[in-house]
């Protein structure tokens, strides 16, 4: 194996990311090659140096900020969505939803049944009445075209106004 | 993959997203650190460090109920931990070289730090190795975005180059040659102070 090949696998060699068919092939390498064996003691010694950098420790009240952060949330959230994410689950609510429609729309068949209209003698006399105001009106002439039209479209339609 | 055995934190979350507090905190206390030093390491400040962790639970707290176990729980933590430090650093940037009026490098190998002159001693020995946590910190915050990313995953997490892969939306082979020209950049910084070291 050359120098410039093992020299790109020096970085997986350390981390031990490679299969034991390479890894054999660079310790012979090395085993002749004091260049390449330079080069792997400096790499070593910079990544071992980087062990000087030790951890932090999270503050102590890391968990009641987040539950605060949680329930400042929350309360920003509507009461009707905090309802719904919260004590109600999602599909149970959309059941409720399904139920309520359907039952409403039920109930107010019953308590508001559809009116059919019934022309009851009393109401037709008032139909009539309101139409006698029409005789206030004077008649097209009919040889003008207005009275063309009115004897034309009234010819299937015939009201009759009785006084 | 519904055979594959289901790691305990994973567990955690599934129980959580119905309807079980504790066993968020139990998340909570559990990845607190991991999370933290994540941050700390590549923001390389404490109280940001805090704010992103924070920002990394409420993620999670938030995507309880859409969570399928397809990875290691411990692997999507650490990616949207890494996520969220990966973009608070390239907005970061962003307003620096907008304030600086910098030209935006290309390349990704740039360094971004000036490192302190190699010739200079410090007088005082007991700052010792005070000065040595401060040189590596430099030399890994010079290091570009990516680099630093696996450094960090590699080197402090102990994760394997696969893990890292998974984390970063990578192939392996990517994270290989990122970790290879990170090692150089970073003995190019550092091997003038091997004396010390
Ligand atoms: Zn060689």
């Amino acid at each position: 194996m050359k120098c410039k090949k093992v020299k790109e696998r020096l970085s997986a060699f350390m981390d031990d990311e490679l299969d034991r068919k390479k890894t054999s092939e660079i310790e012979q390498h090395l085993a002749e090659c004091s260049a390449c064996n330079q080069e792997l003691k400096l790499l070593t010694k910079t990544w071992g140096s980087l062990e000087v950098w030790e951890k932090i420790e999270p503050s102590d009240n890391f968990e009641a900020i987040f539950w605060q952060k949680i329930r400042g949330r929350e309360l920003r959230q509507p009461l009707f969505q905090r309802l719904l994410t919260k004590v109600i689950p999602v599909p149970t609510a959309v059941i409720i939803l399904i139920i309520g429609l359907v039952g409403g729309i039920y109930l107010c068949n019953i308590l508001y049944p559809k009116e059919t209209k019934v022309y009851t003698d009393e109401s037709l006399s008032l139909v009539k009445e309101n139409f006698l105001y029409l005789n206030n009106f004077e008649d097209f002439p009919p040889e003008s075209l207005g009275g063309l039209y009115i004897s034309l479209t009234s010819k299937g339609n015939n009201i009759k106004i009785e006084e | 993959m519904k055979n594959r055995i289901l790691d305990p934190d994973a567990g955690l979350m599934l129980k959580f997203a119905q309807g079980n507090n504790a066993a968020f905190d139990q998340i909570l206390r559990k990845y607190k650190r991991l999370v933290i030093n994540l941050a700390y390491r590549f923001i390389q400040n404490r109280a940001e460090a805090e704010d992103i962790a924070q920002e990394v639970f409420l993620r999670v707290y938030y995507s309880a109920k859409r969570y399928k176990p397809k990875a290691k729980f411990s692997t999507w933590i650490y990616k949207i931990t890494a996520n969220i430090c990966i973009n608070n650093l390239r907005s970061k940037k962003h307003l620096q070289i907008v304030s600086l009026n910098k030209p935006i490098s290309t390349t990704g190998n740039e360094m971004i730090t000036e490192m302190p002159d190699p010739t200079y001693i410090h007088p005082s020995a007991n700052s010792e190795k005070k000065e040595i946590n401060q040189l590596v910190k430099e030399a890994i915050s010079s290091l570009p975005i990516n680099q630093k990313m696996a450094v960090i995953l590699q080197k402090y997490e102990g994760l394997s180059y696969r893990e890292i892969s998974e984390i970063m939306g990578c192939s392996i082979q990517a994270v290989d040659s990122l970790l290879q020209r990170a090692k150089q950049n970073l003995k190019r910084k550092l091997t003038p102070y091997f004396r010390k070291i």
